[in-house]
This record gives C-alpha cells, structure tokens and sequence, in this order.
C-alpha cells in the first residue's frame, strides 16, 4: 500500500492540471476578497463612481468573511469530479492499472492507495482555498473575522462532506475503462446535485418545530380575533392555508425530509445560506444556531399574524446549534464514504481488467 | 507454494465466461522451468484471456492456476498483454520511474541499462505518446522486465516491430531465458518467428489446448511433406498408394498431400505410364504453420 502511496503522490507532483486546480485555490479567494471589498467600498452618485473606505460592521464583515471562507465547498465539486476521474480514468486508460496488479498489489491496495490520494488532494485544496481566502480577507480589511473555533469546525465539517464526494468520484472513475464516461457521469452528477440539495434544504424543518410552529401560529391568530385586528373567516382561512403539515411543506416533506437526515444533500441550505433572509434584508448575520423560522415564507407568516421573535425562538426543535449539526454531518459524512468506497471497491474487484 | 515442482505454472480446467460466451473450454497447460513457451492459435482463440488470467488481471469462472514459484511478492512476473500499459504522457524514462516505484525498487542506473537493452536510451523527454508502435512495445516489454521477475507473459511482443526490432526483442528474450533462466510465455502471430524462439509450444483452438509439443516434436513430427496438383487427382492417388506412399486427398481442392522422402523420379514415370499427367509438386520441410494446420484442420489462420 505504502508503496502504491508513494507512487500516487509522485504521479499527483508532477500533474499539470493539479497544479492548475492549486494555482485556482490560491488566487480565487483572494480575488473573491477583493471583488467584496470594491464592492462594498463602492460609491456610485451624480458624478459616477469612486471607491470610498470600507464601511462594514463587525457582523457584517462577520458574516462576508464566512461567505467566503466557505465557498470552497459549492466550487470545488465539479473541480474534483474533473481532476479524479481525469487522474484515475488515465491509469484506466493507458492500462497502468493493469502493471499494479501485474506486479503483485492486491486490488485493495490500488483501489485504497487512489482513494487516499484523492481524499488528501481534496484536504489539500480545501486547506489550501481557506487560507489564502484568510489572506485576501485579511489583505482587503474584511476580516477574517473569527469565532473561536467555531468557523474552523464548521470548515471542518464542509471538508468532511465533500470527502464523501471525493469517495464517490473516485469509485465512479474506478469502475469504468473509458475515462470519458465517469468525468460526464461525475459532472453531471454535481450539476444536478446542487438543485437537488437545494430543494432538500427547503424541507429541513422538523416535525415537532412545524407542529409547535402550527401551534403558536393559530394560537397568535385567535389573539389577533379576540383583540379585533381579525375577522373570524380569515381567521379560520389562515389557519387551515398554514397547518402543521401544509407548513412543512405537504407531500414533498415526506419524500425530501428523510434524504435530509439520511445523507449531506442539506449541508449547502444548512451551513452556507442559513441567513438567506440576511441576503435580501440587508441584515447580515453571522448566525450561531440553525434557526428554522430564518426561511423567508415562515418569517412572512410571522410578520403577518404579529408572532415575535422571542415566541419564535420558544418554539420545540425550532433551531440547532452549529455543534449539533457538525457532529451530525460528520457521522454521516463517515459511514457515506465507507458506503460508497465499499461499494466502488466491490465493482473494482469484480471487474475484469482488458 | 513449493519450490521443487518441474513447472512453473500449471493451468487446469480453466474456463472463462463472458456472459454467455464460453471463451475458455477446461483449458489445461504446464509450463516447464526455464522454458520458452509459445502459444499458438487463430484470432479469439483464447490466447490473450488466458495470458490476462495468468497474470491476474481476470479471474477464472472455474479452473486452477497454479504457479511453481513463490509469486506473491511485487515483481515476480512481468507482462505485456496485448497493449503496453504506459503513460502516454510520460517519457519513456519515466515511465520506468514509475515502473521502479510501483514495484518498490530503488531507482538506480539499472533503468539506464534497461532504457539501452530497449534502444529507448535516446529518446530523451519524448513522451510515451509520441513514439512508434515499435518503439511502445519495446517500453512494454521493458516495463515487464523491470526487477527481474521469475516470469514474462508476452502477448504478440513483436507487433509492429521492424524486423531489426525482432531480431533484437529475439535476442532480447533468449538472453533473459539463457543467462537469468526467466521462464516466458509467448504469443505470436509470426510463427516463423515464434518457432525460432520458442523451446515448447501449447496450440490453442476453441478456447482449449488441443496439443502441448517441444520444438524438437514439431521437427520430428512430419518431416517432409509435398503437395500434388493433378488434372485427374484420383488416378493420382492411386498410383501414390500404389508406390506405398502416405498420402491423403484434401476436400475441396483435390491437392494431394504426401508425406515423407520418396523418389520423385519413380513417381513420375508410374504416373505417366498409368497416362496420369502431373501439374505441379510443391515440396517443404514441416514447419511450426505445417505443424500448426495439420493438426487443427483446414486453411489455418494463425
């Protein structure tokens, strides 16, 4: 195994293209940072426009930096489904595989031995994208702006899930002989993962959170009938439009909800645009906790019937902290890539060699 | 595994299915230590699946494979199997780099040596993808030398070889086999070729060995064997068995084969006398392609 190791990192050395997808970790952020910080120091009047001082608060800057600490984690997908199964589809396609196994490695250790190398370029990037996003940040004032280790967890945690992407291009690539195929299928897969994974965010909300919700939010409309700023009838139109089920999001829910809990297909809505509110409103927010209520129709109902936040934040399952999440993602994230190694090396060992 | 078999691999019972197309039938071979071993066989005959499940890159539906030396370690056999397994965009250098580290070997001058002994030690930084089809064989054959393995399993070595390129993967092999005693099994489609290397020899038809000879049996088995061409080939055929030659009608043709050393004189004026006219004699030595059709019938193609 050691050997093959010693073997794949070398090839990865002296590879063009990962050098090309490191040269993109080291500049992108620090372009990104850049971009944010014109960005926001953009000054646009009668006379045109000029760049004044950058005039952000703590929070605000809090929350950029995240954005861009983070966005490794939506850019690097379609980078590794190129770069691994262009690597391994090579050894697949000029038949050097076939001298691994020639020269006595069991398939085990070449399946092993690719897929390390490939968990560790994806660590590698990863590493290196954050810090050099921590650099043009730093160099453009914008931060970054910290919490403990709070931000480093969270990171963590994103390299954690796209490990699990790492194991499943990499079994892909292995159980094809044509490289071309496993690069369109793993391409492929990322493009329509990333709506997938965006509409599985969208019915996040727990059971108990939307009953409690259902609860509070009739109870709030009966007040708001007996204080007179209500009549009955659309009193009673609105509680049964925003029953427990029809809050969660009806049928879907129970489709999309267990491919929430089972696999990492809600990390993106979780982690990276957990205050898509923020977005809109203007209000950016670094946010400590999950809070469900943040989602903008929830928020709108809210508003509308007069529920405050304090009600809000009183509510069952309502919001989960980071820490929670990140345990959660990662124990997923690690029976995910047992699963999918498992199963590539399976189809790799049974899989005749030409 | 032991080490004090006679053989060095012993094939048994050997079938290979792909889907429902049996291409291996209970194959059965024994390659003797320190032989050359040549398999010969038409197209899709089974050469090239058996030479994969040989060096493990397929597995056997059923069948045994069984190996007269310790080949558990990195290197101990070496192969190329009907396409080098190169990086197209490596050198040739490098390519053995790789090559050494795969198999755990220190990287030393023995790559220069092997570079030489392939006459690739010139092409410099000229990736792998660049050079002729007779250049990436000799880097396949190469790369299989690479830590001295006990066994070289080459299909169709000399593909595209120009033929100074044979002579010199010829002499190549012989001296790998002379001077190292690594036993090579071998296929080819040059049987002139094959029959000039080769010290044994497994004919391979229909996915089955249907005979396993040394080089001395096929020079021993049929001698020398004439064709006659003959406007009457029954007469003719008459007075040859007349004379007591053995000699057979092919179908279809109506060529006379006739095998051994007879007076042809004699033959002649008998045939003549009995008013048979005589077209044609050709007459040769039996040679590995003689040997290879008459034993698997019809216009072999190998």
């Amino acid at each position: 195994m050691f050997k093959l190791l010693r073997f794949e990192f070398r090839r990865i050395r002296s590879n063009l293209f990962f050098w090309l997808l490191t040269l993109y970790c080291v500049v992108w952020p620090v372009f990104v940072a850049t971009f944010y910080r014109l960005l926001f120091s953009l000054n646009v009047d009668e006379n045109g426009f000029s760049f004044g001082p950058l005039n952000l608060t703590g929070d605000e800057k809090k929350y950029i930096s995240w954005i861009i600490l983070s966005a490794f984690f939506a850019e690097m997908p379609k980078f590794m489904a190129l770069f691994t199964c262009l690597y391994i589809g090579k050894d697949q396609s000029d038949g050097f595989v076939r001298n691994k196994v020639i020269s006595g490695h069991s398939r085990l250790s070449v399946f092993m031995s690719n897929n390390i190398a490939q968990s560790l370029v994806t660590v590698f990037w990863c590493v290196v994208y954050i810090c050099f996003a921590m650099l043009g940040l730093l160099i453009n004032g914008l931060g970054p702006m910290l919490n403990g280790g709070g931000v480093f967890a969270r990171l963590g945690t994103a390299i954690a899930v796209l490990l699990v992407l790492s194991a499943l291009f990499t079994s892909v690539a292995f159980a094809f002989r044509n490289r071309a195929v496993p690069v369109v299928l793993s391409i492929l897969f990322t493009m329509v993962t990333s709506g997938v994974c965006m509409a599985t965010g969208m019915f996040a909300l727990p059971k108990a959170a939307s009953d409690s919700y259902a609860k509070h939010f009739s109870e709030r409309v009966e007040l708001n009938v007996e204080q007179g700023y209500m009549s009955r009838e659309a009193a009673d139109k609105l509680i049964k439009a925003n029953t427990a089920d029809k809050i969660r999001g009806g049928k879907a829910w129970y489709i999309f909800h267990p491919v929430y809990q089972a696999t990492n297909a809600g990390f993106q809505k979780d982690y990276q645009m957990p205050n898509g509110l923020g977005l809109t409103s203007g209000e950016f927010v670094y946010n400590d906790k999950i809070d469900y209520t943040d989602d903008m129709v929830l928020t709108a109902l809210a508003q509308e019937v007069l529920l405050d936040k304090e009600t809000l934040s009183k509510m069952d399952g309502i919001s989960t902290s980071y820490a929670t999440k990140n345990l959660e993602y990662v124990v997923k994230s690690v029976i995910w890539y047992a699963v999918l190694t498992g199963a590539g090396f399976i189809l790799f060992k049974r899989r005749d060699l030409f | 595994m032991s080490n004090t078999t006679d053989y060095m691999l012993k094939v048994t019972d050997v079938c290979k299915k792909y889907g429902k197309t049996e291409v291996l039938k209970q194959m059965s071979f024994e390659v003797p230590k320190g032989s050359i071993y040549g398999l010969v066989g038409r197209n899709g005959a089974g050469k090239t699946t058996i030479m994969r499940i040989i060096s493990g890159l397929q597995k056997p539906t059923s069948g045994k494979v069984e190996y007269g030396f310790d080949h558990k370690g990195y290197g101990k056999i070496g192969a190329l199997v009907e396409l080098p397994s190169i990086y197209s965009s490596k050198s040739a250098r490098e390519n053995l780099i790789f090559q050494y580290m795969n198999l755990g070997l220190k990287i030393d001058d023995s790559i220069d040596e092997i570079l030489k002994l392939i006459s690739l030690d010139k092409t410099g930084k000229k990736k792998a993808g660049r050079f002729s089809l007779g250049m990436r064989q000799r880097l396949g054959i190469g790369m299989a030398m690479a830590g001295n393995p006990d066994m070289l399993i080459l299909d169709e070595p000399i593909n595209g070889l120009d033929p100074q390129g044979i002579i010199e993967i010829r002499d190549l092999l012989q001296r790998l086999n002379r001077e190292k005693g690594i036993t090579i099994i071998i296929s080819s489609h040059i049987l002139s070729e094959l029959s000039k290397l080769a010290t044994n020899f497994a004919f391979v038809e229909d996915g089955t060995v249907v005979k396993e000879v040394t080089t001395e049996e096929v020079e021993n088995a049929g001698g020398v064997q004439s064709d006659f061409f003959s406007a009457d080939p029954q007469g003719l055929l008459r007075v040859l068995k007349e004379k007591g030659l053995e000699a057979k009608m092919e179908e279809g043709t109506g060529i006379i084969k006739v095998k051994g050393v007879f007076n042809l004189t004699d033959v002649v004026m008998e045939a003549s006398k009995q008013g048979v006219n005589i077209a044609r004699v050709n007459t040769r030595d039996t040679d590995l392609e003689t040997y290879f059709i008459n034993l698997v019938g019809g216009h072999g193609h190998v």
